[in-house]
């Protein structure tokens, strides 16, 4: 049955009909209709259910303060659950109603949710496209503003001139310093604006107020003003036989409205009378308890509220954020004074709703009260009144009010609970935008990596690089492919892509001295043309990285950092340069980038490089272990640095980045008679292990010194300062009982991080001694080693510890870290 | 939704990158304003910093311009480092909506005009932006990112 | 998100700045001459007033200058930001 009437329907087109399914069924309605309209056109009175009592529902408000009628939406965009008094009417929208509750569709079910992104700046921001925010709006623009006004309808009337105005955009959330994010949503858009503006005009108006009395949750009980705008915007009369209950002249007005429809206004009822008697008798039921700025917004940014007799409800008191400010109805402006009523006396106060999202009554209040509570936010929590996704528009002055009531305080001894964003729901997709999926965080790739790709590396992520964790032949699978590559480095060579090592220049008269006291041991020292390994430690004397530093001059280095703390690093630079020794004369680049790092190394690397072809003198006695070159290779500029990470006899070649690829090509395809093998970072771990050497982040966990891992000797013993080095003095850096670096021999492969034992069987929890840091097969030694940081653990080599786990004990004997070529022969090749 | 980024739309630049970083009394160039570039011999000096700077010329003028540099600073603490491989340019046609995208700047034509240049974040990138004339933005970006930012901007591109 | 006034760059975003702790906590000149409790003092122990606080800030993905700020930690509202080379407001 149409209830679709000729007076009033500005906001439709009468000539435009529209088709939507709503629940299974197929309805029309016009353009310019929300779908709560259209529903209530089709004659759709109730069509909804309460989440938690199973009560029938109907469409009560014409706004975002609507807390019955949510719906999904399936075509033609998706929306897991939304108000259907904020659905534009589109042509073949798919609505169903949902009972409060979203639900999550299964993958490919529902077209997703691609949400542009945008950032703009404007002068000011006005929140609300009423009356108030056009005029705010206006004047900022004669100002000279840039200006953007938003508002969550589909309409806004009489946009003003020399402004950005966004319909059907909703302020999900106003953050600090005039930063504000608004979702905008159209059959044909979805997009969330990142607003940064100087000044935020809050003109969102208000709500009417509902009161409780039974049965005021039934189908045909409506906002008073939510009818009469059925009616003016869109020629939708939602009752014929309709009855008023008001505390206030709006209502009044209101009704005049329904009546102006076609209606029958048969009861007008004021304060004293039960409007629930009226109920039967009616087919539409207008309510009208005052009015409630709506204020979401300003208290979500800490503003506050005072209480005005007049008008019975909350105004904000203006203490807000200096650029914040809020306009019009919102302000209280305008508004009806009411009377104080909140609720109809009753014996049963169980069908007296007050949170209609939550099927909360003025009895569930009650017994929050009954259990001793007294604050406004404890009776939210034990009740949920507010938390639903409606955020208690309707609901929150009204539980505050009967709390205070209830209580015998008084009407403004207890505001409502407070407000955060967003204001209505928004999926996480919108909230990410284009930044997911494989732009979730960025993947940073060498330039090497189009290689790495045509041999089917296997990759693993490294911070933000992809690396090649190994390259498998012919169906290989990882550990054979890993005792592989291991085998060629011990025997033959094999080459690595070490371009993601963090590099920085670092120049100027006092380099050494800042060098000095960024690393442990001392930089000033090293010769011209010389590497020398360093520990950065922090100013809590634990290891926090480690690198090389090559002298490239006098006043000249160039230092390399672990690829994951390569901004760490420069960043320290620049903390310490900055805020602590503004005087010293250092500069630092990073020139992370400016360079390819190919890494050629086993016992046939000299014979690989030579092959490459290099005006550089290879032999070890004129270009010795840590030192570098600088020459061609390959008709490149290169230089190269004697470092090594494997043991064997290595050299690392930095390139101009824009070649890395073409040398890392004419290393592979020269080493090919030596049998170079490329190798990945899989490989690279079990060689350093057997070298005993650290990862710092892997064997080192932020609570590891410089003589915990056995190197002490890194740290130098003068009476010059290095950051960090107070600390290694602190009564707990010099404890006895510190976990300390060993190996492990164990009797099968330990899982990385396993806790250690003294015994093998016994009561649990045993005590723990230490933990496994790095595990791996070793293809060099026929068996598994690992490390393992270990209470006291120097003093212990011989001793067995037990590592009980799931699937069984495993024994390990501890020995000292080093194990493979522990004098260092292979260096040289 | 508009199409992926199109080649005549987004352009590779190659180019010299030079990093100066002295005491701004000793520079050979006029200081740029802060977030501003000036020009040197033909060269763009775009401001990083209080004390650094970033020179761009012609490609394989690398060589050259740090020379001249050195030359111009000898004697005086300074850093001037080729940078030319460890950043890309791009260079992006009418595409300030889609760097609004994913970075905070204020990019109003009415205020980001042409010799402006900045350092911030599009998406999870470091950028240098660098306003070439009314239609062109100049991106800098790390090499390691450039799959990303082509990838980041296509994806504005196509929900613009 | 925070608006913060980099000295040097004007207003940025807060996604562009590191934040540095509390400001003027000097490097001691001599730490090998503090006690333990002393050391202790300068490395654990921090302010953290309610009300007006200076602190270090840096514009990491902008000119990677650290900066100071006094900041209201009751509302996030920065009363003044300034240079590492100039004092901090009255």
């Amino acid at each position: 049955m149409s209830r679709r009437v000729d007076a009033g329907g500005s906001w439709i087109d009468r000539s435009k009909p529209l088709t939507f399914r709503f629940d299974g069924e197929e309805y029309e309605g016009f353009e310019g209709d929300t779908l709560a309209s259209a529903l209530l056109a089709n004659g759709i009175i109730a069509g909804f259910t309460s989440p938690l009592l199973d009560r029938p529902r109907g469409v009560m408000t014409a706004g975002p303060e609507e807390p019955n009628a949510f719906v999904e939406i399936s075509e033609p965009w998706f929306d897991a659950i939304v108000a259907a008094t904020m659905v534009e009417l589109v042509d073949g929208l798919v609505a169903d109603p949902r009972a409060g509750v979203g639900r999550l569709p299964d993958a490919g079910e529902m077209p997703s949710v691609d949400a542009a992104h945008r950032h703009v700046h404007v002068e000011t921001l006005v929140v609300g496209g009423g009356l108030a925010g056009r005029r705010a709006a206006a004047a900022a623009a004669k100002r000279g503003d840039r200006v953007m006004l938003v508002d969550e309808r589909h309409r806004i009337d009489r946009p003003p001139d020399g402004v950005t105005v966004l319909p059907r955009t909703t302020a999900l959330g106003v953050y600090d310093d005039g930063y504000v994010v608004a979702h905008e949503r159209s059959a044909t858009l979805e997009r969330l604006w990142h607003v940064r503006a100087t000044r935020v005009v809050l003109a969102t108006g208000a709500q009417e107020r509902f009161v409780a009395f039974a049965g005021n949750d039934r189908p045909g009980v409506m906002l008073a003003s939510a009818a009469a705008t059925y009616v003016e915007r869109f020629g939708v009369l939602p009752g014929h036989r309709v009855a008023i209950f008001t505390t206030n002249d709006s209502g009044l007005e209101s009704a005049d409205a329904v009546r102006a429809g076609g209606a029958d206004i048969v009861h007008t009822i004021g304060v004293g009378e039960d409007p629930s008697a009226a109920i039967e008798g009616v087919d539409l039921l207008l309510v009208s308890g005052g009015w409630n700025p709506n204020l979401t917004l300003w208290r979500s940014m800490g503003g506050g509220l005072r209480y005005s007799r007049r008008l019975a409800t909350y105004r904000p008191d203006n203490v807000g954020p200096p650029w914040l400010e809020v306009v019009g109805s919102a302000d209280g402006d305008g508004l009806p004074g009411s009377q104080a009523h909140w609720l109809e006396p009753a014996d049963d106060y169980s069908e007296h709703f007050v949170d209609l999202q939550r099927d909360q009554t003025v009895a569930d209040i009650a017994q929050a009260l009954d259990a001793g509570l007294v604050s406004v936010e404890h009776v939210k929590r034990a009740t949920y009144i507010g938390t639903a996704i409606d955020q208690g528009r309707t609901s929150g002055v009204l539980a505050a009010a009967i709390v205070n009531q209830l209580l015998g305080t008084g009407p403004d001894a207890q505001g409502p609970s407070g407000a955060r964003p967003p204001t209505v729901p928004i999926s996480y997709a919108t909230i990410a935008g284009p930044d997911r999926g494989d732009l979730l965080d960025p993947i940073r790739r060498t330039r090497i990596h189009p290689w790495h790709e045509e041999q089917d590396a296997v990759f693993e992520d490294v911070g933000q690089w992809k690396r090649p964790r190994y390259f498998p032949r012919d169906g290989e699978d990882m550990d054979p492919a890993v005792a592989r590559e291991c085998l060629a480095i011990r025997n033959d060579a094999g080459v690595l892509d070490a371009s993601t090592l963090g590099k920085i220049d670092v120049v100027g008269p006092d380099a050494a001295a800042f060098l000095d006291r960024m690393y442990t041991n001392r930089m000033s020292t090293l010769p011209v043309g010389s590497i020398r390994y360093g520990f950065m430690l922090g100013l809590d004397g634990m290891v926090a990285d480690d690198g090389v530093a090559m002298r490239l001059g006098d006043d000249h280095f160039l230092v390399t950092t672990t690829t994951g703390n390569a901004a760490m690093v420069l960043d320290r630079f620049e903390e310490w340069l900055q805020t602590e020794w503004p005087g010293l004369r250092v500069y630092c680049t990073s020139v992370t980038e400016q360079w390819t790092d190919v890494a050629v190394a086993g016992p046939k690397a000299r014979e690989v490089i030579a092959a490459v072809g290099t005006d550089i003198d290879l032999a070890a006695e004129t270009f010795p272990f840590m030192t570098f070159r600088d020459g061609e290779m390959a008709g490149m500029p290169v230089r190269v640095a004697r470092v090594s990470f494997t043991g064997e006899l290595s050299y690392e070649i930095l390139v101009d980045g824009r070649r890395g690829l073409e040398l890392w090509k004419a290393v592979m395809s020269a080493g090919a008679p030596s049998g170079i093998t490329a190798y990945g970072t899989e490989a690279m771990h079990v060689l350093r292990a057997e070298k005993g050497f650290v990862i710092v982040g892997q064997d080192t966990d932020g609570t590891v010194t410089p003589d915990d891992l056995g190197m002490g000797w890194i740290v130098r013993k003068d009476d010059s300062d290095f950051i960090g080095r107070r600390s290694l003095r602190r009564a707990d850096a010099l404890r006895d009982d510190r976990k300390q670096l060993v190996g492990l021999l164990p009797n099968e492969l330990l899982p990385e991080g396993a806790q250690l034992v003294e015994e093998d069987t016994g009561p649990i929890p045993m005590p723990m001694f230490g933990h496994v840091t790095s595990s791996y097969a070793s293809r060099t030694l026929d068996r598994p080693i690992a490390l393992a940081m270990v209470e006291r653990g120097r003093s212990r080599h011989g001793e067995t510890l037990y590592a009980p786990l799931p699937g069984g004990t495993i024994t390990a004997e501890i020995v000292p870290p080093v194990f493979y070529d522990p004098d260092g022969t292979r260096r040289d090749g | 939704m508009g199409p992926d980024v199109t080649a005549e739309q987004l352009v590779a630049a190659e180019l010299a990158q030079i990093g100066v970083r002295a005491d701004p009394a000793v520079l050979p160039f006029e200081q740029p304003q802060p977030n501003t570039v000036t020009t040197w011999k033909g060269r763009d000096v775009l401001w990083l910093g209080p004390d650094e700077w970033l020179v761009v010329g012609e490609a394989d003028s690398e060589g050259s311009i740090e020379r001249e540099l050195q030359d111009a600073l000898a004697g005086q603490p300074h850093s001037v480092v080729d940078v030319s491989a460890n950043r890309i340019a791009f260079d992006l046609a009418d595409s300030l909506d889609l760097l609004a995208s994913g970075c905070g700047l204020d990019l109003d034509p009415s205020r980001w005009v042409p010799g402006m240049c900045a350092q911030s974040l599009f998406g999870g990138a470091q950028v240098i932006l660098h306003q070439l004339d009314e239609r062109t933005t100049r991106v800098f970006v790390r090499p390691s990112f450039a799959d990303y930012f082509i990838d980041r901007l296509g994806a504005a591109n196509r929900l613009i | 998100m925070l608006l913060i006034r980099c000295p040097w760059c004007g207003p940025r975003d807060e996604v562009e700045f590191h934040y540095g702790g509390q400001a003027h906590v000097a490097y001691p000149e001599d730490a090998e001459a503090l006690s333990d409790e002393e050391w202790a003092d300068f490395l654990f122990m921090r302010d953290n007033p309610l009300g007006p606080f200076r602190e270090r800030w840096y514009h990491v993905h902008g000119c990677r200058r650290w900066f100071n700020a006094v900041r209201d930690t009751s509302t996030h509202r920065f009363v003044a930001t300034y240079r590492m080379d100039e004092e901090p407001p009255a």
